[in-house]
């Protein structure tokens, strides 16, 4: 069915992206860049049937390239080998400023700290999606993601009991 | 031997209502598969009430303006015949790496090894040196074209589609031909798909080595109050190899 975009959809995406981005970045950055990528190519996906597929696809695309610019940029130096301290800034953790309640916020910090794989499944799970659906955005069996989102939230729980 | 995802869907409310019986039972005689239904419980709840406290928030202006957007599928007017649109999918986030930015902007964005002539002037003339002598507060007014110009967001625009090591790779072996004017096409797209090609405007030497200044054959869109910039690349041959020495921003 054809997603209905809004701001429920943007809304969505502010969810999953806080799975994709962890620690390394403000996900409201990711979530702006791939909206702004499907407006601007409206033609090509105004009738898309799974735009949501085709943004989280982006927003995924959007965080390597910023880690991958990260990564260059953290070889900066001056013509003297000095260290341009782009290194530590880029490194910092960067703090969300979404305002939850202590539990949720508890929640998501932990998420944050779990695999890329646990992150993503966990977010898209808290998306509402089905399994189906999830299964449909990673691009994997419906088996794999059953299994995946089981361990991940088994290990969930560890941490929130520590 | 109940598989644990059937445990975390009856826990869900999505298995299928034929199996209940079996999962049910296995979890009523099992304390282990029954804690795991719990834990299974509990995470579910959580992951719910998570997702649905983030979508409870307002949107961020930025965000809310792209909402409204989308809701009427009308396009920003950010999109133009006859430029390059490397106008951004982030803003600078990081106020660092644009301070940093700004020590390599003067008149030009140096790379590499190079530093340029910071005499003040803006011609393009760029010198092998050793010296960085920079004063941030200087070069950041002589290279902004207005107090409207974010040039942070320009440079990192630029950067994002414009991979330096793809472009050296890709016209290391044909530079070397062109004749002024000509064109060189690439695999080099901007942020609507359409393939960037580069013309070369100059020959020159620095220091005894040929160099080229190659131009982006159409005016590149860096941000979203940019109505297009004309950007020149300066290369310098190096050990056979061409190295991109400047980049520089006119309007």
């Amino acid at each position: 069915m054809k997603e209905k975009l809004d701001e429920n959809f943007i809304k969505s995406l502010r969810v999953i992206a806080r799975g994709i981005v962890g620690t390394k970045m403000d996900p409201d950055e990711l979530v702006n860049g791939a909206v702004e990528y499907i407006i601007i190519n409206e033609q090509k996906y105004m009738d898309h049937p799974n735009v949501k597929a085709i943004a989280v696809l982006k927003m995924k695309g959007l965080f390597i390239d910023e880690i991958r610019k990260n990564k260059k940029m953290t070889s900066m130096t001056d013509d003297q080998g000095n260290d341009l301290q782009i290194a530590d800034e880029k490194q910092n953790e960067i703090s969300d400023q979404i305002n939850l309640t202590n539990e949720c916020n508890k929640v998501l910090s932990i998420i944050k700290t779990m695999s890329e794989k646990c992150r993503e499944i966990l977010m898209l799970t808290a998306d509402d999606l089905s399994y189906k659906d999830i299964a449909k955005n990673i691009e994997a069996p419906i088996g794999t993601v059953m299994s995946r989102l089981a361990n991940c939230r088994k290990e969930l729980k560890v941490l929130i009991s520590k | 031997m109940i598989d644990e995802t059937k445990i975390m869907q009856y826990a869900d409310g999505t298995l299928p209502i034929e199996e209940h019986d079996e999962v049910k039972k296995a979890i009523e005689s099992d304390p282990k598969l029954k804690e795991l239904y719990n834990n299974f419980q509990e995470t579910g709840d959580l992951i719910f009430k998570l997702g649905n406290e983030i979508k409870s928030q307002p949107l961020p202006k930025q965000l809310q303006e792209k909402a409204e957007i989308l809701k009427t599928w009308k396009k920003p007017a950010i999109k133009e015949v006859g430029s390059f649109n490397f106008f951004g999918l982030f803003k600078v986030q990081y106020a660092g790496v644009a301070a940093a930015f700004c020590l390599f902007f003067v008149g030009g964005f140096y790379t590499n090894t190079f530093v340029a002539s910071l005499d003040g002037t803006n011609s393009s003339t760029v010198k092998l040196s050793n010296e960085v002598n920079i004063e941030p507060e200087k070069l950041k007014m002589r290279s902004l074209q207005s107090k409207d110009e974010d040039l942070q967001t320009r440079i990192v625009n630029l950067y994002k589609y414009f991979d330096e090591d793809i472009f050296l790779q890709e016209i290391s072996n044909k530079v070397d031909d062109l004749q002024i004017n000509d064109q060189i096409d690439t695999n080099i797209e901007d942020n609507i798909g359409k393939k960037v090609s580069f013309t070369l405007v100059d020959n020159f030497k620095v220091d005894g080595k040929n160099c080229k200044k190659l131009v982006f054959s159409e005016p590149v869109k860096l941000s979203n109050i940019d109505e297009g910039t004309t950007v020149t690349l300066d290369l310098c041959k190096i050990d056979e190899n061409y190295e991109l020495t400047s980049i520089n921003f006119q309007k």
